[in-house]
């Protein structure tokens, strides 16, 4: 951990307010020339996907895949793998709870780079390659387990059957009151700040696993649905007879459980994402600069103002397609679920904005909390032998970085694209199968070039 | 059996997490520039007499009175990766200038200033903040 030049050591109350969760430095601007390709490349290949891509359904979801060896699968699967990952879960979010209740509130404390950088966005890349990660690891089921196994029932069994008009909505509050903490709340890297949300936090999620079982957590404990919803992009997955097979993300994304509340969780993903970006623009800096609002006012606003954008976009967006298909005979029942049913195809759009706002971020800031964390308390211990160490910012270069973050965008979009495609043509009257995703492929290309502007003027 | 099992596991999973966490730290301090390198914070210091700066030098000058930072806050400044920066911030109200990232911080003393020196070795954008004052951005420091 860097010293602060000149502070005195000790606790100190004036605690640096950090403008994005955690760290200091923020990458560089993309050249033009990079939005300029990135951009191009994003419209010529949404074109070209109209007219090239497959004319009948061609995915099959939880049918495909190239089933693992099966030895693989029993230790994939096995009651001894699964309690190991329970453990580790345990042993993660407790190591950072001793740090939280019982370490000093100094920047040197590892808590809120934990949190924001190797839990938040560190569950991003370990989802999209393994799958739904946090729902093996999340220490409240295994908590809940305890408490299900003191109560003599099975987790499973909640007081009440969970509603299913619930849906994903439990998950889209929650992950908006996190992102909120994450890049509005003030002191939000100070521990009293990080006690209470996660104290709260913890408290409200095991009384409603209680009150409905552990499926609550499927779509109610919102990292748990963010890891799930991002999983999806993993090559790694369950086939319907059971099997763990390695198929196309395409296929993956096809399962994406529809349910109340999808588009409102993927919106609060990929619009908080867009609204750090657009924080750091000279227009929105010279807004608050000009407004009276106090800076919270106007985070919240903005926070609140992406997130709504993006709602009403995509939902306009599905209602244009809709009204398209209408003609072509699409029933209104079938045009009412449209918003959800093409709902998986932004995912990978929203999964690319989180690598290009974020990857720095892990790659960097990780570094910092593997280091602070051989001192958890902040008592001059150096228990895994890193606290000595400085944060290496010569891992990745300023081009490197924004070549990733480009490539991101514009890989994110093209399998929106592909996974919006087919589903089109299965949703859709044939003749208008083309026109009928013509908003949709207009609304990505949007989302497209606002992410690759972001970048630009970030 | 199961549970014999079940204890290698955690074992085996302890050891991994140590070793683990143990091996990603990187390596010596040779590989440590940035941060804590060569910084020259000069800390609270008032009124400077007006030194030429040298070639490869940025001079960075800031005011900030009633609440309100001039030049605008949401100017980007631009600077050649390895040279020197120097921000000279004034404010009537006492306060804590703050560059993030290279961590460099100063008090300013009611209606003085600070100087804050340092070389910009690290690229990326980094913000220039005061503490008290919100909105608290003074400037974005490009170093490229």
């Amino acid at each position: 951990m860097s010293p602060i030049a000149g502070m005195p050591p000790g606790p100190t109350q004036d605690w640096v307010i950090l403008a994005h969760g955690v760290g200091g430095r923020q990458d560089l601007p993309i050249p033009f020339g990079y939005a300029l390709v990135g951009a191009v490349v994003a419209l010529v290949v949404s074109f070209a996907a109209l007219g090239w891509l497959w004319r009948e359904p061609r995915l099959t979801g939880r049918a495909a895949g190239r089933p693992m060896p099966l030895r693989l699968q029993q230790a994939l699967d096995s009651a001894g793998f699964r309690w190991a990952l329970r453990i580790l879960g345990l042993l993660l979010v407790g190591f950072v709870v001793v740090a939280a209740v019982f370490g000093p509130d100094l920047e040197t404390n590892p808590t809120a780079t934990w949190v924001y950088v190797l839990f938040w966005v560190g569950l991003v890349p370990v989802s999209i390659l393994f799958g739904p990660v946090w729902r093996l690891l999340n220490p409240l089921r295994t908590i809940h387990r305890g408490i299900a196994a003191l109560l003599g029932t099975p987790p499973e069994q909640g007081l009440l059957p969970l509603p299913a008009r619930l849906g994903y909505w439990p998950a889209a509050v929650s992950l908006f009151a996190f992102t909120w903490l994450e890049l509005v709340a003030p002191d939000r890297t100070t521990l009293p700040v990080l006690r209470a949300f996660f104290g709260v936090y913890f408290v409200v999620q095991l009384m409603a696993a209680v009150v409905y079982g552990s499926h609550w957590f499927d779509r109610g404990d919102g990292f748990e649905a963010y890891s799930t919803l991002l999983g999806h992009l993993s090559p790694l997955g369950r086939r319907f007879d059971g099997r763990l097979v390695f198929r196309s993300p395409f296929n993956s994304l096809d399962t994406v459980a529809q349910a109340a509340g999808l588009v409102a969780t993927i919106s609060v993903m990929l619009g908080s994402t867009a609204y750090d970006g657009f924080s750091n623009s000279s227009a929105w800096i010279r807004f608050i600069t000009d407004s009276d609002l106090a800076t919270r006012q106007a985070g919240t606003l903005g926070l609140l103002g992406f997130i709504l954008l993006v709602l009403v976009t995509y939902s306009a967006a599905t209602w244009l397609a809709g009204a398209l298909g209408r003609q072509g005979g699409l029933e209104s029942e079938g045009r009412r679920g449209l918003p959800t049913a093409f709902a998986h195809s932004i995912i990978p759009i929203a999964a690319g904005y989180l690598i290009a706002h974020y990857f720095s971020l892990l790659v960097y800031e990780g570094q910092r909390a593997l280091i602070l964390a051989s001192d958890p308390l902040v008592r001059g211990w150096n228990l895994f032998g890193t606290a000595e160490r400085g944060v290496d910012f010569t891992v990745v270069s300023v081009t490197t970085i924004a070549v990733i973050q480009v490539l991101a965008i514009v890989i994110g979009h093209v399998c929106g694209v592909v996974s919006a495609h087919d589903r089109a043509v299965r949703l859709f009257p044939r003749r208008q199968a083309v026109a009928g995703q013509l908003p949709l492929l207009f609304l990505m290309i949007g989302y497209t070039i606002g992410g690759l502007l972001l970048l630009f003027a970030g | 059996m199961r549970s014999r099992y079940r204890v290698a596991v955690t074992l085996a999973t302890l050891i991994a997490l140590t070793v683990g966490a143990a091996a990603c730290g990187g390596d010596d301090q040779a590989s440590q520039p940035a941060t804590s390198g060569p910084t020259t914070p000069t800390g609270p210091t008032s009124t400077q007499p007006n030194i030429l700066p040298a070639p490869d030098e940025t001079v960075i000058e800031v005011a900030v009175a009633n609440g309100r930072v001039s030049p605008s806050p949401d100017r980007r400044v631009e600077v050649a990766q390895g040279n020197n920066v120097r921000i000279v911030v004034t404010s009537d109200r006492a306060d804590e200038v703050h560059v993030h990232g290279y961590d460099q911080e100063a008090e300013i003393p009611a209606g003085g200033s600070a100087t804050l020196e340092f070389v910009a070795d690290q690229p990326g954008s980094f913000e220039v903040e005061m503490h008290e004052l919100d909105p608290g951005l003074l400037f974005t420091l490009l170093v490229r």
